[in-house]
């Protein structure tokens, strides 16, 4: 596959064109590693210690100071505080509200609330609330 | 700032309902045959009026973590704040001076109060369409 790199002036304009016949496991990784879900997360549940990849996260939580990773079953605690997590992970992980990080990719639907938040409902059936003063930023990540 | 830039934008947004309120009222008016004069200083008390108004809407309206219920009893209490206020203002103003011009500023007052709101609420849910479409693109195939 020839590759072709392009530098561009601002970051907005920065995007990753993969051209090709069929969508191999190579290619997925590639595209996940772009998006910033290539990686994974040392995490720990009931005293062991596993590493959660990032394409499976639905949302992280923070409460009491401490740090929670949400998969589609499982809840996970990591040492990460919530904004060292948001610089590791890529742009479909965005702050939802203040103690709360969702990933775009997991969320199945949204509901507009009074007062102007979002009722998300992510593909495993978990509801979390978008505050007010993220839902700008939820348009701009999905390119609205 | 940021509460600066959100009690601006709930002073103009609530002036231009009190200045589409006295134009209706205005229409009205002329159509009965009275004369309608706006002075300056009524003008003022328009912003004045939005921008008190506001107020509330920044400390009771603004709040993140309500439920709904709290957030109904809220909107009732802003609504019948706001009203006096304006009541309050109007009668200063002297925006009315009889019970029938009350009556006609307060059906004009909760009617643009309906009407503010239910902008918001299509807004919401254009929103969630558009958001919900855009999902759709990017969604993990699970």
């Amino acid at each position: 596959m020839q590759v072709v790199f392009e530098q561009v002036a601002s970051k907005e304009s920065e995007c990753a064109l993969i051209r090709a016949t069929e969508k191999t496991e190579t290619i997925s990784n590639a595209i996940d590693l772009l998006e910033g879900v290539g990686g994974s997360i040392a995490v720990t549940l009931d005293g062991k210690t596993y590493f959660c990849k990032m394409s499976e996260i639905y949302y992280i939580e923070s409460i009491d100071k401490k740090t929670f990773i949400y998969t589609k079953d499982h809840c996970y605690e990591t040492k990460y505080r919530l904004y060292e997590l948001e610089h590791m992970l890529g742009p479909y992980f965005m702050r939802s509200a203040k103690a709360m990080i969702i990933h775009l990719k997991k969320v199945k639907s949204v509901k507009s609330e009074l007062g102007g938040k979002l009722n998300a409902t992510f593909l495993n059936g978990e509801q979390v609330v978008i505050s007010r003063s993220y839902v700008k930023e939820v348009k701009r990540r999905l390119g609205i | 700032m940021k509460k600066l830039k959100i009690l601006f934008q709930q002073a103009m947004t609530i002036s231009t309902g009190i200045l589409l309120g006295i134009g209706l009222e205005g229409f009205f008016a002329e159509r009965q045959g009275y004369e309608f004069v706006l002075g300056w200083e009524d003008l003022l008390m328009i912003v004045v009026t939005g921008l008190i108004c506001a107020i509330p809407s920044l400390i009771w309206l603004n709040e993140e973590e309500m439920t709904r219920g709290q957030f109904i009893i809220r909107l009732i209490g802003h609504c019948l704040l706001l009203y006096g206020i304006v009541a309050g203002i109007g009668y200063v103003a002297h925006w009315y001076s009889e019970p029938k011009e009350f009556a006609f500023v307060s059906a004009i007052y909760f009617l643009v109060y309906l009407f503010v709101w239910l902008v918001s609420y299509w807004n919401g849910w254009r929103n969630q369409e558009r958001i919900n479409q855009a999902l759709k693109d990017i969604q993990d195939q699970e």
